[in-house]
């Protein structure tokens, strides 16, 4: 470990400053045989290694940097600071280089807190490069929420985490940059792909380094947008520069700040895997890194989803996060789906598919309270099931009403052909309209006809200017049709329960009493009690 | 007379909620206008008045066809089916089901009950999504099928769409029943005095 970092530190000042590339060999020397990183891949990036590793350089390197990729300095530059925090105790040449590095971040607008942060860390530690790591993670939780803006949090604390090798700390700072601006070239046309296919296409498992994970999902996440937005939570470097590439505009001090949050959380769920074995993750991130170098796109989509699933389960506690990050993340495009786009509610799962359940259930339920206030006697039941038997019951007792009806009516036509003309021409309409209006006091319910057998006396209808008799021919027709229609309507026990028959019949008999000679006041058997017979009765009273 | 129909009015949206308070004082105004007015549309007088002149109007046509037919269950049935296609007119044709009706004008019951046994047949067969059987338990999927079989021309609707074709031919039938009822009490008072006049007189 020791001997790592001395050679890292002896790279760091025998890198030549002729050359642009200076740092290049060392960093081969660090990564190559375990990355196949492209050297010739991008300048800027040689020129940020070389701010990195190049104390004289800073200050020419930082300037060119700043404007472009100050985000990736700052990744890259907080991964050296943690990884001589950690073993400062060790070299104090370090801690001077870095030191200075974090001047230069002052500019910057980090080096007070990282000095700070730096001061007490070398002052209070003093152990060996091993017991760092456990002591210099708690530390770093509490820098980064006031750096969240411009230093990645995850990367800090995993960086502390494999700081018992500091060269795999500059290594991991560099595939920070370098995979920003891979990814940034690779968000762009990922921006347009918005489809559930890209879940299945992350579940290609390459977690093996969480770190690592975290930082390819940044390109994939956007690609997804606000499906999900509570997942681009993963603050690295790399994301963040992607945001600024994307949107140069500033969104990049938006961005981070709710992930942040997100990633905090994240950070406690993930810490644990590279707590447990500092050094074996370092091979692992140096074969994950490697294996990044090609498929990046399935790395990104896989890790976006395992966040998802992750963001999921702790639902609860991003409910908050998760409007935030929708909020802030309905800048980027937005799927181009023309369906009506839902919001998750707090301390929902923010699935698409659960998003999806949960709208269609939304309809269903309007629908059914609907349906509810339709059906007579639909308040006191509860539940889909006894709703729908209920409503089936209903339709099919007002289908027998309609067939029992037209046979009436046939039976009636056959001696009306004349009649009816009569009808049309004059009472139709005038009497339809009083009918119409008596009908309509009482509505019909679904077991009106019940009331038929029970209560003959209910069909006394009065017709107009006409005497009593053919009331008695209609109840007798009437009875005998009906008595043929109750049997039927007996098994529909639920309905006629529903309804008591003497509220009824005290009405009816009172309207029969009442005598009303011009109108017809037909009473129909199929009030229920929500309809409040009796006020309707009454009103009918009053007015006519 | 007509002051009962503002009592009518605040009678009925008592008893609705106040969801469709604001749809149900819309009586006045074109019930034709929006679909989301499903159920209210069907409660308005003026649909009722359509409907009841359409009735008769068709009746008298279906009368005058075979004046000479006797009542038999034959002529109910006739009767139902002009019934319900004037229904479906009524509604031109803006739901499901009034098209349905209007699609398949003969013997619409008939081929229901013999669809019905054959659907009984073929429906243990067939295995749903595993999405589905996830969102709907099978009991309410098997209602949701009756459901379907009812309303006509619902068999293979989606669950929500189902839903709401089902409150609007449930307040058209409501609608149906009531102009039926009306119009078979008128016929039969008619009636009936000009019967015991011919009894008299023979």
């Amino acid at each position: 470990m020791e001997n790592d970092f001395f050679l890292n530190g002896s790279a760091l000042h025998f890198e030549p400053p002729s050359s642009s590339s200076p740092s290049l060999p060392t960093w081969h020397y660090l990564s190559s045989a375990a990355m196949d990183i492209p050297v010739s891949s991008d300048q800027p990036q040689q020129q940020q290694q070389d701010c990195f590793y190049n104390p004289s350089w800073e200050k020419s390197t930082i300037d060119h940097n700043h404007h472009h990729h100050a985000l990736q300095f700052d990744s890259a530059l907080s991964s050296m600071v943690s990884s001589p925090a950690a073993s400062n105790s060790n070299l104090s040449n370090d801690n001077f280089v870095i030191r200075e590095l974090i001047g230069k971040l002052g500019s910057i607008g980090n080096a007070g807190e990282i000095s700070s942060y730096m001061n007490g860390n070398n002052n209070s530690t003093n152990t060996s490069c091993y017991s760092t790591p456990l002591s210099s993670p708690p530390k770093l939780n509490i820098p980064p929420p006031l750096m969240k803006d411009k230093l990645p949090m995850a990367l800090n604390s995993s960086v502390a985490e494999f700081s018992a090798d500091p060269g795999f700390a500059e290594r991991a700072a560099k595939f920070s940059c370098f995979g920003s601006r891979s990814f940034n070239g690779r968000s762009s046309r990922q921006v347009g792909i918005n489809n559930n296919a890209d879940f299945t296409q992350r579940s290609s498992p390459l977690m093996e380094n969480g770190k690592l994970s975290r930082v390819s999902s940044s390109p994939s996440l956007k690609a997804l947008g606000s499906q999900m937005e509570n997942k681009n939570s993963p603050l690295n470097s790399q994301e963040e520069s992607t945001i600024s590439e994307q949107n140069p505009n500033g969104e990049s001090g938006v961005k981070p700040s709710p992930p942040d949050m997100n990633s905090r959380k994240r950070k406690t769920s993930s810490k644990g895997k590279p707590k447990e074995n500092p050094p074996k993750a370092a091979e692992a991130n140096e074969d994950s890194s490697a294996k990044r170098s090609k498929p990046n796109e399935g790395e990104g989509h896989e890790n976006g989803q395992v966040k998802g699933e992750e963001e999921s389960k702790g639902g609860n506690n991003n409910g908050g996060d998760e409007k935030q990050s929708k909020s802030s993340n309905s800048k980027p495009p937005e799927p181009p789906k023309d369906y009506i786009h839902v919001r998750a509610r707090r301390g929902q799962a923010t699935d698409s598919h659960s998003l999806a359940e949960r709208v269609r259930r939304e309809k269903i339920s309007e629908r059914m309270k609907l349906l509810q206030d339709l059906v007579p006697g639909c308040n006191k039941v509860t539940g889909k099931a006894l709703m729908l038997d209920e409503i089936i019951n209903y339709v099919q007792s007002l289908q027998r009403q309609v067939e029992f009806l037209s046979m009436k009516l046939s039976s009636v036509n056959t001696r009306l052909d004349v009649s009816i003309d009569n009808l049309i021409s004059k009472d139709i309409f005038q009497s339809n309209n009083s009918l119409a209006h008596q009908a309509a006091i009482f509505p019909l319910d679904s077991s009106a006809t019940a009331f038929f057998g029970p209560n003959p006396a209910i069909h006394n209808t009065i017709p107009n200017g006409t005497v009593n008799h053919p009331m008695e021919s209609l109840d007798s027709a009437l009875c005998q049709s009906l008595g043929f229609q109750l049997p039927s309507m007996n098994g529909f026990n639920e309905g006629a329960s529903q309804y008591p028959m003497t509220f009824c019949e005290e009405d009816l008999h009172a309207i029969v009493q009442m005598g009303f000679g011009q109108t017809e006041n037909r009473k129909t058997p199929t009030q229920s009690p929500s309809y409040n017979g009796s006020s309707q009765i009454s009103h009918m009273k009053v007015e006519l | 007379m007509e002051s009962l129909q503002p009592n009518l009015d605040s009678i009925h949206s008592d008893t609705l909620p106040p969801s469709t308070l604001k749809k149900s004082t819309n009586f006045g105004a074109d019930p034709n206008d929006h679909n989301s007015l499903h159920p209210v549309r069907w409660r308005s007088d003026t649909e009722r008045r359509i409907y009841s002149s359409k009735l008769i109007e068709a009746l008298r046509h279906v009368l005058r066809r075979s004046p000479s037919l006797p009542p038999k269950r034959g002529g109910g049935h006739e009767i139902r089916e002009t019934a319900d296609r004037v229904l479906a007119a009524t509604d031109k044709g803006r739901t499901r089901w009034s098209r349905a009706i209007l699609a398949s004008p003969l013997g619409r019951w008939r081929l229901q009950r013999q669809h019905k046994k054959v659907k009984k047949m073929t429906r243990g067969l067939k295995k749903p999504d595993i999405r589905k059987e996830r969102r709907r338990s099978p009991a309410l999927q098997k209602k949701a099928r009756v459901l379907g079989r009812l309303v006509p021309g619902c068999r293979k609707v989606s669950f929500p769409n189902l839903l709401e074709e089902t409150t609007d031919y449930i307040s058209a039938l409501e609608m149906q029943v009531r102009a039926m009822t009306t119009l078979t009490e008128l016929l039969a008072s008619s009636a009936a005095p000009a019967d015991r006049l011919e009894g008299l007189r023979a």
